[in-house]
């Protein structure tokens, strides 16, 4: 399993992400006011916050898993996971932001989407600041293991939920804007976005993973100390 | 199976009152020339280099995380099997 030439997945994401790159760049995009060329964000700046979303839900489910089977490797993808899953939150926010100024006006402009997925990130730095803070392994793996099925569950309604209940919003799909649909109803910008948010997200597992071994490999070279 | 009815029926329902809301994009949005795209960028303005570059740049990342990935392999199977 370890052996990179014989995991397909990785050459997968290596090439989808090549092919987000180049088609996403090239090929032929919707003519839209505002938007102008910047509509060729969807590809990369949409897909950080699908990426994360897979990335944490993953790492939820090593916690639930954690609880239920008390095994310190699945602690291990759990953290590393949502290390990725923040990363890749980061990453959206700054290219959100860049992106904003120059169809919003402002980089920061109090929108509910914004507001909230700032909110939902801080949850989770909260989780990574948690773990730094607790010396028994155990007890570490135990308190932070519910602290992020807590923190997934306060993700939910953050980003999917409040955002849609808001009066108004610049982000499509929220307030009384026109649905997410809106991009995705179009058959030209599905044939980038769809392999675009499966090769982003492969690739943030990959580097979930390699942390997660890394980790194992130390922990292992503590043991045998 | 009555909830799942309800709950069908609510999807149904959100589904159709988003619908009211979403703006179609069509084939003239493609040919609206009236707004301003990188239509130079494309012709001489040399955007295919930029592409290039930030290709470049994903293979370099992409071959640093290979890199990465052998090395761990590596040190995985140096720990399976002792030197001593």
């Amino acid at each position: 399993m370890s052996d990179i030439k014989k995991s397909w997945w990785k050459w997968l994401a290596i090439g989808l992400v090549a092919y987000t790159i180049v088609g996403g760049m090239l090929l032929e995009v919707p003519r839209l006011v505002i938007l102008n060329e910047s509509i060729r964000n969807l590809y990369f700046h949409v897909t950080m916050w699908f990426g994360m979303i897979v990335l944490l839900t993953a790492s939820m489910v090593y916690s639930i898993r954690y609880l239920s089977k008390q095994d310190m490797s699945l602690d291990i993808k759990a953290v590393e996971f949502a290390n990725a899953g923040v990363l890749f939150g980061l990453l959206g926010m700054t290219t959100g932001m860049l992106w904003a100024t120059y169809t919003w006006g402002e980089p920061w402009s109090g929108d509910p989407k914004q507001n909230s997925s700032a909110i939902a990130l801080l949850i989770y730095m909260a989780y990574l600041v948690l773990r730094n803070s607790l010396n028994d392994e155990q007890q570490r793996a135990r308190i932070s293991a519910v602290y992020n099925i807590f923190a997934f569950a306060a993700m939910i309604p953050l980003l999917f939920i409040l955002p849609r209940l808001a009066d108004s919003s610049l982000h499509p799909g929220n307030g009384g804007n026109p649905g997410f649909n809106y991009y995705d109803l179009d058959n030209k910008l599905r044939m980038v976005f769809y392999p675009a948010v499966i090769g982003w997200t492969l690739l943030g597992v990959w580097v979930a993973s390699l942390r997660v071994r890394i980790k194992e490999v130390s922990l292992k070279l503590i043991d045998n100390r | 199976m009555k909830k799942l009815l309800i709950l069908a029926c609510l999807l149904v329902s959100l589904q159709l009152s988003a619908q009211t809301e979403k703006y179609e994009i069509t084939d003239s949005d493609y040919s609206n020339k009236k707004v301003e795209m990188a239509d130079e960028m494309r012709s001489n303005g040399k955007i295919y280099v930029v592409v290039g570059v930030i290709f470049l740049i994903f293979v370099g990342i992409s071959y640093y995380l290979y890199r990465i990935d052998k090395k761990v392999s590596k040190l995985e199977k140096e720990i399976k099997t002792p030197k001593e």
